[in-house]
């Protein structure tokens, strides 16, 4: 039976009327009086030196209200890595050097988009072109053009970060088996529904309120402050609707600034939102990576060393470098008992759009190359895969180096789980037959630790106010990117104080209303803002103990709870009052001050990485048509470890996305680049998988309580995807009887049309 | 990316619609659903008209009807319509097919079968099976009206055959003889809402002793404009068909075809699926007829 009333239930989202019924306001959904169109000038080569740019004609130009340049910013250096500022290297606009195709010149504010377009062309920009570097050989190669001329082979040493622990040498000479593999993964893109959007309003002297389709609008906030030279809360940051996140807005981009200053320039509101090319082109992507892999294990199949180099395509500025470099080392040693570990990451500088954290943060990358070897190990000691997984899985309570203590891990279970709905022993297991199966497994953290914004709040903070008609307004600036953290949130509230659902309001994602988050990205909300409002909800509820106990007339033995609209003595609801009144006593007590509890969650003492660990394991099935190429995914099963499951539905629909994201990056996806310039920037072009090519999908949550997770929850938005590309390459492997290092498996390489692909 | 500016004109009348046409020659042109025009339009690689002349205000393009022994449909019938046309199903069910795997709902609801025809694309779905069919165009001009096939009116990638100020009008197609059938097959990775990196048509007759009589195959997205395979029709043609003969005539296809790398797929994977997709076209004629 269920302990819980609302965690745990399938709740709608709070905001899935709005957007159902297409009620709900996204950035460029509003509009202010005198709202000016504003458009960015794009650099036409990947690299290039800026000798002049004149923006006089533009600017004569009538309707044009304002132009900017790279000289406009008061400080042209943006970065969230305040811990680190030799790790600034992007600037608002670029003003003597581009370096990459579509980087942001100049930008222009106008009545309306054809006269802003216009003033585009108009603007003349002198350029001296520059050798540049595109691919990851072509940047580390001796002499190669540097990207940024401190920086010889485009390596920035302070973005590379060796780990290491065990001997790996010793683990080596001990093991029975040692296989060094290359692996290969392409640059994909976010792909959110959504476009980049801003719309700035300066009101003088020196405020600013900018509402941005970001999933930070903390960091945002403080960013857009000090490239404007404002104080950081003269910055209002609001963030409207989102219509995705993936990663895709964790950093800011040129529109976000932009906006801002063409709006002080100008005096009127500034709204700028990218087409689809423009994300195509310049906004965020994922790190294309060239992994090398050497494992031993025992004959008995125990994994007794991995030694892993990878090199990450960065494109032209660093962005989350260090976190992604960090983190695709990370994911080999928290799912697997690794005694012996050493990790060599490169993340290197080419004149491609900057690559950045993207759903999984380097976990698909790195689950692709490990599940894959995992099963090439199996196959060489003639051991079952899942076998040799079970043998090495990690089970709650063990010690990784990385991480620190496992509080909570279900894989065993998840492995357990998989292999039996699928009927795993039962398989046919000869290969080549067309039909293939395959079993892997993943770990994904539940919110990074890290403090490279060198903030003074607390990660998370929460305040709930109580109203005496038993209601409740919950402010979080948690930032829902669209996978329903606000929902979650008002769960955890209604929860906590014995409501339900539909007494609580969300007021959320605005920087001058709300306590500061961190907001979306590394799958933190459930654990961080979480626990945040976990604590909030039971700061107001000892208030209301406290006001009600006298009144209740209970004795020092007595225990009082919130449940079911009731402050009352435990386990009897007679004595008891309603929860509003239980406000009311406060609100009379404290002389009329707002009923209103505080809570905050940092993740003190909680390791280097991460408080807590998402686990879970995935089955592809697969056929391959032979005379096509063409693999169809049949069914996808995945069990869940995310500890409590406080949402099933919302959890479910997490699953299901990494499915078809992972699908994607199994089997088409891949952004064709040539010399900086994306050659299939649409999506006709750029082939996700469409409705039609979803598998049958079976969902499992395995129960695990973790006890640093608010009611014992943690991850589930990002984990999920790690480990689907291996399970379907592993599968088509089964398939066809041989496999392709190199994602994504296309059909010509599943006929040998691509000879230098076939492994 | 935006569409630069043009002035937007809505004739009446064909008469008006081919002078204005004719009148402004290369600067203009004919808007149907606008699906293909307007995309062009967006795009700098591509010329830009100056004058878009709207067919949407001149009356009875619209229309699927029998008239004899011939099915005529309207220049400006949408890709919907001929999907979901009863006369159409029952005629050529491939045909319809054809039309409802295009695109999306919402194009199918606005592009039109003249317009896929016209702005000549290599993938274009309803070419090769029109081709297969033998149908005709019925075009207008300021000089009158004259009749091609449609295997005669494709000149290139982008380009047909109609000279400055002529109009289609309508596409006409012969009902089908006795033991006839026609398959069409489109091939693209994904699933849906994808262009053809492979199409191809096969129109078949057999004669009563089930033998093939006649047959026509076209195969669309492997040359510069759907093109016509004669050597694998050769191959089937007087034969019984089975699986052996059909995969023959699909290796005869592959030799014919001619095509590019591009995004979408390479030449080699290109021919590849020429070969496989002609045998099962053919094969699926086939079982159209005996079925
Ligand atoms: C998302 C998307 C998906 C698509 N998918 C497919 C697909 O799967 N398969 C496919 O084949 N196509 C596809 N298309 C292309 C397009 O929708 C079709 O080709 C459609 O049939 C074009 O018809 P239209 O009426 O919109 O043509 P328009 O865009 O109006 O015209 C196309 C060209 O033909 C000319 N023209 C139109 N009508 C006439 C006429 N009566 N006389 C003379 N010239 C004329 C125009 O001047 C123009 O050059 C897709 C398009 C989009 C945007």
């Amino acid at each position: 039976m269920n302990k819980f009333s609302v965690i745990g239930q399938s709740v709608p989202r709070i905001d899935g009327w709005a957007k159902a019924t297409g009620s709900a306001m996204y950035t460029d959904d509003l509009s202010l009086p005198g709202m000016l169109i504003g458009k960015l000038l794009r650099s036409p080569h990947a690299h290039a030196r800026i000798l002049s740019i004149d923006v006089s004609k533009a600017l004569a130009l009538p309707g044009v209200k304002a132009v900017i340049t790279g000289n406009d910013p008061v400080t042209n250096k943006t970065t969230h890595w305040r811990m680190r500022p030799q790790l600034a290297d992007m600037a608002a606009l670029a003003s003597d050097r581009v370096r990459f195709l579509g980087e942001e010149v100049a930008a222009v504010a106008a009545v309306d988009e054809d006269t802003a377009i216009e003033a585009l062309s108009l603007i003349k920009v002198e350029y001296e072109p520059l050798p540049g570097v595109f691919t990851i050989e072509e940047a580390i190669a001796e002499n190669a053009p540097r990207v940024h001329d401190e920086f010889d082979r485009n390596i920035n040493p302070s973005v590379s970060l060796p780990v290491s622990y065990g001997d790996v040498e010793k683990g080596f000479a001990e093991s029975f088996h040692v296989r060094t593999d290359k692996f290969s993964t392409p640059t994909v893109i976010h792909a959110y529904m959504e476009p980049h959007s801003a719309l700035a309003s300066y009101e003088p002297p020196g405020k600013l309120t900018l509402w941005a389709s970001t999933a930070t609008p903390y960091y945002l906030k403080g960013d857009v402050a000090q490239v404007m030279g404002l104080r950081e809360s003269d910055v209002r940051v609001i963030k409207p609707y989102l219509g995705g996140n993936f990663g895709g807005r964790n950093v800011p981009f040129a529109l976000d600034f932009c906006a801002g200053l063409l709006s002080m320039r100008s005096g009127k509101p500034v709204k700028i939102t990218y087409d689809r090319k423009e994300e195509f082109n310049a906004a965020g992507r994922r790190h294309a990576a060239r992994l090398e892999l050497k494992t031993g294990v025992s004959k008995e199949g125990i994994l007794l060393a991995k030694e892993i180099s990878v090199y990450l395509d960065g494109g032209a500025y660093n962005g989350f470098g260090p976190t992604v470099t960090f983190l695709s080392g990370l994911y080999h040693t928290v799912v697997y008992r690794l005694p012996n570990y050493k990790f060599n990451g490169y993340r290197v500088y080419t004149n491609n759009p900057i690559a950045i954290g993207m759903r999984g943060f380097c976990g698909p990358q790195a689950h692709f190359a490990a599940e894959t070897q995992m099963d090439m190990i199996a196959e060489d000691l003639g051991m079952d895969p899942v076998e040799l997984r079970l043998k090495n899985v990690i089970k709650t309570g063990e010690i990784v180096p990385t991480v620190g203590v496992i509080k909570s891990c279900g894989l065993t279970e998840a492995l357990n789980k998989v292999s039996s709905a699928v009927n795993w022993s039962g398989r046919p297991k000869e290969k080549g037959t067309g039909k293939g199966m395959a079993i892997t497994c993943f770990g994904q953290m539940s919110g990074a630790n890290f403090n490279f914004y060198n903030t003074p709040y607390a990660y998370s903070g929460a305040e709930i106010r109580a109203y005496p008609d038993g209601t409740l307004t919950l402010f979080s600036l948690a930032a829902d990117v669209g996978q329903g953290s606000d929902t979650l949130l008002c769960q955890i509230a209604a929860e906590e104080l014995g409501l339900k659902i539909g007494d609580v309001r969300f007021i959320g994602n605005d920087t001058a209303v709300d306590p500061v988050d961190l907001g979306a990205y590394s799958s933190r909300q459930t654990m961080f803002s979480g626990n945040a409002v976990l604590a909030a909800a039971r700061d107001l509820k000892q208030q209301l103990f406290e006001a009600a106990s006298p009144k209740l007339e209970t004795s020092v033995i007595h225990e009082l709870e919130a449940r079911d609209g009731r402050i009352q003595v435990k386990g009897s609801a007679k004595r008891g009052m309603t929860f509003g009144e239980a406000v009311m006593c406060v609100l009379r007590a404290k002389g009329g001050k707002e009923v209103s509890g505080f809570g905050t969650y940092t993740p003190r003492g909680k390791g280097t990485a991460t408080p807590a660990v998402g686990y879970g394991v995935a089955a592809a099935e697969v056929e391959v048509n032979k005379e096509t190429g063409v693999t169809r995914v049949t069914r996808f099963t995945m069990a869940h470890d995310c500890g409590t499951n406080i949402n099933p539905m919302a959890v479910e629909g997490q699953v299901y996305g990494s499915i078809q994201m992972g699908l994607g990056y199994a089997l088409s996806e891949k952004l064709i680049i040539d010399k900086g310039r994306v050659m299939n920037a649409n999506f006709l072009d750029y082939k996700m998988p469409s409705t039609l090519d979803m598998p049958e999908m079976v969902s499992f949550a395995i129960d695990t309580v973790d006890p640093e997770g608010p009611f014992g929850a943690k991850e589930s938005g990002e984990g999920p995807i790690n480990c689907v590309a291996p399970a379907i390459t592993n599968a088509v492997y089964n398939a066809v009887g041989f496999r392709v290092m190199e994602l994504p498996v296309r059909p010509d390489d599943i006929l040998g049309l691509r000879k230098d692909k076939k492994g | 990316m935006r569409i630069t500016k043009f002035e937007y004109l809505t004739p009446s009348s064909l008469e008006e619609a081919c002078l204005v046409l004719q009148q402004h020659g290369s600067q203009a042109a004919v808007l149907a659903g606008g699906t293909d025009l307007l995309v062009k339009m967006k795009n700098p690689r591509h010329s830009h008209p100056q004058y878009v002349v709207s067919l949407k205000n001149i009356q009875g393009l619209e229309y699927i009807r029998r008239d004899k022994d011939m099915l005529r449909i309207g220049a400006l019938t949408k890709l919907d319509a001929v999907a979901n046309s009863e006369v159409i199903k029952t005629a050529y069910s491939s045909l319809a097919f054809a039309a409802d795997n295009m695109a999306t709902p919402q194009i199918r609801n606005i592009g039109t079968i003249a317009g896929n025809l016209c702005n000549a694309a290599r993938s274009a779905d309803m070419a090769p099976p029109l081709m297969a069919l033998e149908a005709l165009l019925n075009i207008v001009s300021p000089q009158g009206t004259r009749t091609i096939p449609v295997d005669s009116f494709f000149a290139g990638q982008g380009k047909n055959t109609l000279r400055s100020g002529e109009i289609v009008t309508e596409v006409v197609i012969p009902l089908p003889p006795a033991r006839f059938a026609l398959w069409y097959q489109k091939f693209s990775p994904r699933s849906a809402r994808d262009i053809a990196a492979v199409g191809v048509a096969v129109a078949l007759r057999l004669d009563s002793g089930g033998k093939c009589e006649k047959c026509r195959i076209f195969l669309g997205a492997v040359a510069d404009t759907p093109i016509r395979a004669p050597l694998s029709e050769a191959v089937i043609t007087g034969n019984k068909i089975d699986e052996v003969l059909a995969a023959a005539a699909g290796k005869q296809a592959v030799s014919e075809c001619r095509p590019i790398d591009d995004n979408r797929a390479t030449a080699d994977y290109r021919r590849h699926i020429v070969g496989v997709v002609t045998k099962d076209a053919i094969l699926e004629a086939y079982r159209g007829v005996v079925a």
